[in-house]
């Protein structure tokens, strides 16, 4: 700490402190601030007054028109990505809050849970398409055809790391005296979990989850390779199904100015969608954190 | 700081205890058994990208990575233009976003009165939300165009005769839009990442600053940012991991094209990209192999890139309590 501060001040305390250099380089840094929240509301600027025009009661409840023709909606994606999220939640919130609790409660500091560690944190960054690929090899070749469980699948191991985190994350808030406490009554650990920390960090467990669904719901990457797309209503689990990004993908590099706007509007939708999940994350964090430190 | 610490038993007595009821032993295997599921989902995950390229790793070797051409036609596939547009694409990102990134994060936790901090921070994490789909729609629809008319046109009249960079044919989509759309991608990473390492250098330091007579912006630059460095270049690399394996909307943004970049402008692929645009093409089992070889590729850059992050940042969490 001594070498620090050695190294870190130079000789002010005879020149005094100069102001210039203060007011420049703080200037520079509100500028960047303003670039940056400038880049934030000139994108959402953009969704809602493209978009705005889109949203009906059609848009959400129609199948989209005939190619270039104006009117229809995207009702077939929105229920796909329902779906999609659905099967991704079964595959990926148990193993997600598993190997959360795992973390949390039974690691400590053995050779294996590092492992997982390392694994959890280095899978949160392996691009998306590369679950994609690995669905495709697994389910979509065997089984030849483009279907909404391959999409849930990818979208499911995409979640798991996130999850496993979140959870890690809450469950370690939750102080030490409550485990001791259950323990001290002769619980055994599985009830102290299940009975005491878990319904402690209920909330913010239930929130991971919701994050987890508004990151795995803006995917896109890995369903061009497990779940296709398509321009009806879902019939069958295992069939190609539409989903809202896939829906915008194609929109956006559609020529015409009518998808071009659809495309504007479902984006609105998701981002509306993806920002409140990411409020109630911040909600319910925010509560466990005042009493906490 | 003490609730932060992982419980765990700790001496032998207490673990004998809790080993010898039977419901903690179902307890703790099914638990480890489903760790034990998702370890292998993930070994699975490396296992089958390596067994899918294969065929191409056979045919072509390690040469792939060196090799240019990209001839779906005649079968001949080399990965070098991916790996420069990867690279390219990333780094000048990168360079974009890291310096605007860091003055954001200095601006929020220094300048700014602590009432505004947190609502900033808020909007700031928002961007981080967008999917990247609605980037890869702003960056075709919005940004290329408005690039094309504007920053392109101004390259290539004013410095396109002197520097050949910036000699090319003012298309919109390409690896300038491409760029731009990550770096703005990749802002909200640097700046909450590099904010949770500023916030944690103690005040103490900072106010031994003040008390020496250094001003402010001494301060920050002096104390708080090389306290931090250890969070801010952890914040860094995993952004950088981040723009390595961004995949829809750089490929809705970069155009396309097999062919080394030789201007800004130029339209070409990244290792994530190609796969997401040039998949439902493929027109044989060797041009396939070829892509999940990119995809290979692509895996390893950023489990290396992502476990270098993970061990930067936890240098810091031992000390700190820092988690990205």
């Amino acid at each position: 700490m001594a070498s620090e501060l050695n190294t870190a001040i130079p000789t002010y305390h005879h020149r005094g402190p100069s102001k210039w250099p203060g007011f420049v380089g703080f200037s520079l840094t509100a500028v960047a601030t303003l670039l940056t929240l400038g880049a934030l509301f000139s994108i959402l600027g953009y969704l809602v007054i493209h978009g705005i025009g889109a949203i009906n009661w059609n848009f959400f409840f129609k199948e989209p028109a005939a190619v270039g023709e104006a009117g229809g909606g995207i009702a077939p994606s929105l229920l796909g990505t329902a779906i999609l999220v659905s099967i991704s939640m079964v595959i990926g919130a148990p193993l997600g809050v598993g190997v959360g609790i795992y973390l949390s409660e039974i690691a400590g500091d053995t050779r294996f849970a590092r492992m997982t560690r390392i694994a959890i944190n280095t899978f949160i960054g392996v691009p998306s398409i590369v679950i994609g690929i690995f669905v495709y090899f697994v389910l979509v070749k065997p089984t030849n055809t483009f279907s909404a469980v391959a999409g849930g699948l990818a979208l499911g191991i995409i979640m798991i790391p996130i999850m496993a985190r979140t959870t890690e994350d809450v469950l370690r808030l939750v102080p030490n005296s409550i485990r001791e406490a259950g323990l001290a009554l002769g619980a055994p650990q599985w009830r102290v979990t299940m009975d005491l920390v878990l319904p402690a960090a209920r909330a913010g467990v239930i929130t991971g989850g919701v994050l987890a669904i508004a990151r795995v719901a803006g995917e896109t990457a890995p369903l061009i390779l497990t779940a296709l797309g398509n321009e009806y209503y879902p019939s069958s689990l295992f069939k190609p199904i539409d989903e809202i990004t896939l829906r915008i993908l194609k929109y956006a590099r559609g020529p015409y100015d009518v998808w071009h706007q659809q495309a504007y509007g479902a984006a609105l939708i998701l981002v509306f969608g993806v920002a409140i999940g990411s409020l109630l994350l911040r909600l319910t964090t925010r509560d466990y954190n005042a009493p906490d430190r | 700081m003490t609730t932060a610490t992982a419980y765990a038993p700790t001496t032998r007595t207490q673990r004998n205890r809790r080993r010898s009821g039977r419901g903690d032993r179902i307890y703790h295997a099914v638990i480890k058994s489903m760790v034990c599921v998702v370890l292998a989902i993930f070994t699975g995950v490396f296992a089958v990208v390596v067994v899918g390229a294969w065929p191409a790793m056979k045919r072509f070797g390690p040469g792939f990575m060196v090799n240019t051409g990209w001839d779906p036609v005649h079968l001949v596939f080399g990965a070098l233009p991916f790996i420069v547009g990867t690279i390219i694409v990333a780094f000048g990102a990168m360079i974009l976003a890291g310096g605007v990134g860091l003055m954001t994060a200095v601006c929020i936790t220094e300048l700014l009165p602590s009432w505004l901090q947190e609502p900033i921070a808020y909007l700031i994490e928002l961007l981080a939300f967008i999917p990247s789909v609605v980037y890869g729609l702003f960056g075709l629809l919005v940004l290329a165009p408005l690039l094309q008319r504007t920053v392109e046109v101004w390259l290539l009249e004013h410095l396109g005769s002197r520097f050949a960079l910036f000699n090319g044919a003012p298309y919109g989509v390409g690896y300038l839009s491409a760029i731009v759309i990550l770096a703005i991608m990749i802002l909200p990473l640097i700046v909450s990442l590099s904010r949770e390492a500023l916030i944690l250098v103690p005040r103490d330091l900072k106010e031994g600053g003040y008390a020496l007579g250094a001003g402010r912006w001494n301060v920050v630059w002096g104390i708080s940012v090389p306290f931090a460095r250890n969070g801010i270049v952890g914040a860094f690399v995993l952004s950088l991991g981040r723009a390595l394996g961004e995949t829809i909307a750089v490929a809705m943004t970069i155009g396309g094209g097999f062919h080394l970049p030789t201007t800004v402008m130029d339209q070409g692929y990244t290792l994530a990209s190609v796969i997401a645009n040039e998949f439902n093409e493929v027109s044989s089992d060797i041009y396939l192999s070829a892509l999940i070889y990119c995809g290979l590729i692509l895996f390893v850059i950023t489990v290396v890139v992502n476990t270098f992050a993970y061990f930067i940042v936890r240098r810091m969490s031992g000390i700190h309590g820092f988690r990205a």
